[in-house]
């Protein structure tokens, strides 16, 4: 099976997360959390039947969901910005997480031997990049939002690669609630930070 | 009816009523107490052999549960387990029936606790993983509750549950072809370490530990010590479920030394780090890490024999949990200003004598202070350790009196003749703060003067360990 | 059986003032009941002399496989006498402190005296090391109920955390002991501790004296002169003593650089602590010394393989003490009474202390044995010299007080009588009967010397120009300084806080923004390293 078109939905989801990464405005954060998502349904249909990787993309574009209509709703405080130029920390960002997905590229015959996965390399490729990406986010801000989306993008990576290895459902099940769990916990420090600032 | 649906499924649909009843909380309370203790007493009276012999039949409960093509069992032998977790949910919402800690805490620590319980019945038991991740997440509520800024630590906590998760799955996966690979293989080495670092990130070893001290000093000293007493009590015997099911892991000479230094180290830095505090608050997570530490040191200890000590420290270091839980909640409630900082300490003896002294006489009990419960079982376990890895002892003594050091500080600002300014609190301790305290000593000092009377029944903790040295 | 019973009778004692005084306050109640549970206990401890030795097993912690404590209680030669000698003490405190029966607090602290005679009577017939930790951590929480600082004292509230913490020290240094005793002989009992866990033991015993490391840390402060307050000094004294004669007889043997340092540091702590029992201004603001000469005399006793030995001293220490102590208000017409405590330690033939001589001096007569009898010299001395220089304006007492407070002291008096004639096998002897009287004849020297020249030296002293005075008196204030180990406190607090100032650093690092960045460090180094060690497939 050829399968080399699936660069373009590893590099789609790779990009996702370093948008995340770098930038600080929700609603393009939010849109690049449900690319990187659906990036992800694609890649995993290489290795499930597509009505189980849709589980995953259902449940993660229900996370984003639940984040936007939080967002929204106390949107007075979380207000949408528009285009702002690259300030020093984004850039320093956008370097370390370039970083990390050439790493990625540079010692993936390695890590296919860790992982033991000779043949799909752009699975991999996005799984490992996309940890890194989310374990660099959630190092290096600490605002809770930012933080959730950080965890979220670690785990869509870290859900990738477990899924080529592993199939249950009890295990997908699982996934599943975490996932909204962590949409839902972020949901709420969003609410919480907002009634406090705006009693 | 299966034992899984008594004690997990059952529980967390009880909870689901209690969250309806969350605006009735004496109600929502009172049911719960009542539930968990029937939990309680059902789990200590059920046969082992899980058979109800009547006149004219034999009616047995089933252990397994299948849920998703997975198995959840509770063995007979596991019950005493299940009745300690869910005792101790039982003491804690007696708690917060007085400390009101949050309108979500009866239902929330009964389905954390049905989790903990599946999280030790999972068979492939590698899923808990995931589990004790949904733990982390359920526990948010409870560790910062709404009019309060979400702090660092907590955050800090669930990233490190999700990366240990992570570690903890590989691991899994790893181990799924074991049986094919020899025994001295790099695969189990690989995978045993990051097994190591996967439970060292969930424990808070350190340097993973900074959200213990953080959420400690932000979150409501009931919840907390609630939340990281359970936690600590399911993880240690969930840590012998791995070794008990991996023969290759307990056979590997390294992992017992390793989680010996790794006990070891927590329990000298603990010491030393609480003698830094300037939050007294914080100090109930440096304890928390100086008891993982011990319970480290105790398994490690397993084929000289150290495991039935862990088992019989789980109980009472519960109870010093809840004791430091209620005396700085008790302050807590009568003071709303406190702030733990040190420069308020000072006098509090003056103002709050049992309350304050509690805190001493948990600390010091944590500590395995004679005549306090944790001394019978953690004098063995220095024995243990001077006869057969002397090597670690000095350790052990410099992260003994560095705490003691600590506690000799916070006693001296304790007892501060308070300014002439400050008057006495006029309402003084009520008694509904008092009484359970003073039970509680008496309760802990029966347990250190015979520790024969309660403690021999939690070695039934140890009984699904069959592939463990025991005694 | 007995032992309970007499313990039991103690704490009902204790209660029944307690419960009387806060229904009802009466002092003469509360008096009447204090010395009834007093008088019968003595009594029984008096008659437990002809039982000896006995022992009373309470129960063992279970299962046994797992623990090694079997809790039980054990009275014999080795802690008679020091259960007499604190029965006796309790109970002249009660027949003594009739004379500020006028104070509504004296109820209480008679329930408190009564108290901590029980637990210190538990400490003392432990048999096992656990029932000693047990009863010693008893002594110190009551103790420290029974001193409970004031609102505004922060005089003894600044010192009370050095005091518990070294008393905390010492309890774990025994469990400490205990430990290292259990890993050569499991349960042992008190009475046969292994010679490993000894130096444990002793050091235990030492720290609670403030003998070993010498530590002082009440000094400053000023000495109450009741005899509740006494017995409360007293009391844990004499549990830790009972502890020192039972130390192994081959203590320290396999190491002789350790044995001759506890040594010189002992006969120092004697040396100095004599020389300011002597020099200090009156009987009461010496006392600590007092404790501390005597004390050592029983641990150099211990250190010279002779344990048993150190029970002439340690009842000298309790009973003469109290006699000198207690004789408070001082009445002209009964001085007489404290001279006779002197029988107690004089160390002539067939007195208490003959029998000590031989475990003080050793063997072999050396150089530290000349220091020892001079320490016992000076001993003798100062007390000749507190007892004849008690002055008072007290002339009478009121009635009752005119018997029960020389009744108190006589009893003491009578009960070192007792121990003399029959404390133990081989109490009356002529001992080494030449150190005694060595003492004795060096003490009149001196006396004899100081009334000849007496009124000189005080002048000189008066005027300050005596001219070793000062460099004396500088001399003896900074080895004071170094004893009250207060430059130890401060030097461990100023590495402290330079720690705390290094720790802090690190902990805001590792707490701050970037923590869960460092964190991921630490994770990835480590498991680099152990990656490292594990070669690949």
């Amino acid at each position: 099976m050829n399968i080399s078109w699936l660069f373009i939905p590893a590099g789609l989801m790779l990009l996702a997360a370093e948008v995340n990464l770098t930038r600080r405005q929700w609603l393009v954060n939010l849109v690049a959390l449900a690319v990187q998502y659906l990036s992800m349904f694609l890649l995993l249909t290489s290795v499930r039947a597509p009505s189980f990787a849709l589980i995953k993309l259902i449940v993660g574009w229900m996370a984003t969901l639940v984040l936007y209509i939080t967002l929204a709703s106390v949107g007075e405080f979380y207000a949408v910005k528009g285009p702002q130029r690259l300030s020093s920390g984004q850039f320093f960002r956008l370097l370390a997480g370039l970083f990390m997905i050439v790493f990625t590229i540079v010692f993936l015959p390695q890590i296919q031997s860790l992982f033991l996965m000779e043949g799909n390399q752009p699975l991999l490729l996005a799984a490992v990049g996309t940890m890194l990406l989310g374990l660099l986010q959630v190092s290096m801000i600490s605002e809770p939002f930012y933080i959730i989306l950080g965890l979220l993008t670690f785990l869509s990576g870290f859900e990738l690669l477990y899924a080529s290895l592993e199939l249950s459902l009890l295990l997908e099940a699982l996934f599943a609630g975490i996932n909204l769990g962590l949409a839902l916990v972020g949901a709420y420090f969003l609410v919480k930070d907002a009634e406090i600032e705006q009693p | 009816m299966s034992t899984p649906l008594i004690w997990i499924v059952i529980p967390i649909g009880f909870a689901g009523v209690l969250a309806l009843l969350h605006n009735k909380p004496k109600l929502s309370s009172i049911l719960t107490c009542v539930f968990t203790l029937g939990l309680v007493v059902l789990a200590l009276v059920f046969p082992k052999d899980l058979a109800f012999v009547l006149p004219d039949q034999r009616i047995e409960i089933p252990s397994s549960l299948v849920i998703l093509n997975r198995t959840v069992q509770i063995s007979g032998e596991s019950l005493t387990m299940v009745a300690l977790l869910y005792a101790i949910t039982l003491l804690w919402n007696l708690g917060n029936s007085v400390f009101k800690v949050s309108i979500w805490f009866n239902a929330l620590s009964l389905v954390i606790t049905a989790l903990w319980v599946t999280v030790l019945s999972v068979i492939p038991f590698l899923y808990a993983a995931l589990l004790i991740e949904l733990i982390a997440l359920l526990s948010v509520p409870l560790l910062s509750p709404r009019g309060k800024k979400t702090d660092l630590g907590l955050l800090r906590y669930i990233v490190f549950e999700t990366l240990a998760l992570a570690l903890i799955l590989l691991t899994g996966w790893m181990l799924s072809g074991v049986s094919a690979v020899p025994a001295a293989s790099p695969l189990l080495l690989r995978a045993s370490i990051m097994l190591l670092f996967g439970f060292a990130l969930w424990i808070g070893a350190f340097p993973f530990h900074s959200w213990m001290p953080m959420i400690s000093q932000t979150s409501a000293p009931l919840a907390v010590s609630l939340l990281l007493g359970l936690m600590q009590t399911a993880l240690s015997v969930f840590l012998l479920t791995f070794l008990d099911q991996y023969a290759w892991l307990r056979n590997l000479p390294q992992v017992y030394t390793s989680l010996r230094w790794l006990g070891v180290i927590m329990i000298t830095f603990s010491g030393l780090a609480a003698t830094l505090q300037q939050n007294l608050a914080r100090h109930f997570g440096y304890l928390i890490i100086m008891e993982t530490g011990y319970s480290l040191l105790a398994i490690s200890l397993t084929p000289q024999g150290g495991l039935p000590y862990l088992a019989m420290l789980l109980l009472p270091r519960v109870l010093s949990y809840f004791l430091w839980g209620w005396a700085l909640s008790g302050i807590r409630q009568l003071q709303p200003e406190a702030s733990f900082e040190q420069g308020s300490l000072s006098g509090l003896y003056h103002t709050f004598p049992l309350l304050s002294m509690s805190i001493l006489v948990s600390m010091l009990s944590l500590l395995g202070f004679p005549l306090l419960p944790l001394f019978p079982q953690k004098q063995m376990l220095w024995l243990l350790t001077a006869q057969n890895a002397p090597e670690t002892i000095p350790f052990v003594i410099i992260g003994g009196l560095v705490m003691l050091t600590a506690i000799l500080r916070l006693f001296r600002l304790f007892i501060q003749p308070k300014g002439k300014k400050t008057s006495p609190n006029p309402a003084g301790e009520p008694a509904k703060l008092i009484v359970p305290i003073i039970l509680m000593f008496i309760v802990m000092l029966a347990m250190a003067i015979a520790p024969q009377v309660i403690l021999p029944r939690m070695l039934e903790i140890l009984a699904p360990f069959t592939h463990l040295t025991l005694f | 059986m007995p032992i309970l019973v007499i313990l039991a009778l103690l704490l009902v004692s204790s209660a029944a003032i307690a419960i009387s005084d806060a229904l009802k306050p009466k002092v003469s109640r509360s008096w009447m009941i204090a010395l009834v549970g007093a008088a019968i206990s003595w009594l029984g401890v008096l008659l437990l002399r002809l039982y000896l030795p006995t022992d009373l097993s309470l129960f063992a912690w279970q299962p046994e496989s797992l623990f090694n404590t079997r809790l039980f209680l054990e009275i014999n030669y080795d802690n008679w006498p020091y259960a007499l000698s604190l029965v006796t003490l309790c109970m002249a405190v009660i027949f003594t402190d009739s004379t500020r029966s006028f104070l509504p607090s004296s109820p209480k602290a008679w329930a408190n005296s009564l108290a901590l005679t029980a637990v210190n009577l538990l400490a003392l017939f432990a048999g096992d090391p656990n029932m000693l930790i047990f009863a010693w951590v008893l002594v110190d929480a009551l103790e420290f109920i029974s001193t409970l600082p004031s609102r505004q004292s922060d005089h003894s509230a600044a010192r009370l955390p050095t005091v518990f913490g070294v008393r905390m020290l010492s309890t774990l240094t025994l469990a400490a002991g205990t430990v290292s005793g259990w890993m050569v002989q499991p349960g042992f009992a008190l009475s046969a501790i292994p010679s490993q866990a000894g130096i444990f033991f002793l050091l235990a015993a030492g720290l609670r004296l403030g003998v070993l490391p010498l530590n002082l840390p009440f000094l400053q402060s000023p000495e109450e002169k009741n005899g509740p307050a006494l017995l409360l000094r007293l009391s844990p004294v004499a549990s830790s003593l009972a502890v020192i004669t039972r130390l192994p007889a081959n203590l320290l043997a396999n190491q002789p650089v350790w044995l001759a340092l506890f040594k010189v540091l002992t006969t120092v702590a004697a040396l100095y602590a004599a020389g300011m029992w002597l020099t200090g201004k009156n009987q009461h603001n010496a006392r600590p010394f007092w404790i501390i000469a005597l004390a050592s005399f029983s641990i150099m006793c211990a250190l010279n393989g002779a344990a048993p030995a150190s029970r002439a001293w340690g009842s000298a220490l309790l009973l003469s003490g109290s006699t000198l102590f207690l004789f408070d208000p001082p009445i002209r017409r009964i001085r007489f009474l404290p001279i006779l405590g002197i029988l107690g330690f004089i160390g002539l033939p067939y007195t208490l202390a003959a029998s000590g001589w031989e475990g003080l001096l050793g063997t072999r007569f050396t150089f530290g044995s000349a220091l020892m009898l001079l320490a016992h010299t000076m001993l003798v001395l100062g007390y000749i010299r507190h007892t004849f220089e008690i002055t008072g304006t007290v002339t009478g007492l009121e009635r009752h007080a005119r018997i029960t407070y020389p009744l108190g002291l006589i009893l003491i008096v009578q009960t070192i009588v007792i121990l003399m004639l029959g404390g133990w096998p081989g109490s009356l002897t002529s001992g080494l009967w030449v150190a005694g009287l060595a003492s004795l004849l060096l003490a009149g020297l001196i006396a004899s010397f100081y009334f000849w020249q007496g009124a000189q030296i005080s002048a000189l002293i008066q005027k300050q120009n005596f001219r070793f005075y000062r460099l004396g008196s500088v001399l003896i204030q900074g080895f004071q300084n170094i004893l009250s180990l207060q430059w130890l406190y401060q030097s461990l607090g100023w590495i402290f806080r330079q720690a705390a100032t290094v720790g802090l650093t690190v902990s805001r690092i590792i707490e701050g923004e970037g923590g869960i960045l460092w964190s991921l460090v630490f994770l990835v180094i480590l498991i680099t390293l152990f990656l490292a060690g594990v070669p690949t497939p």
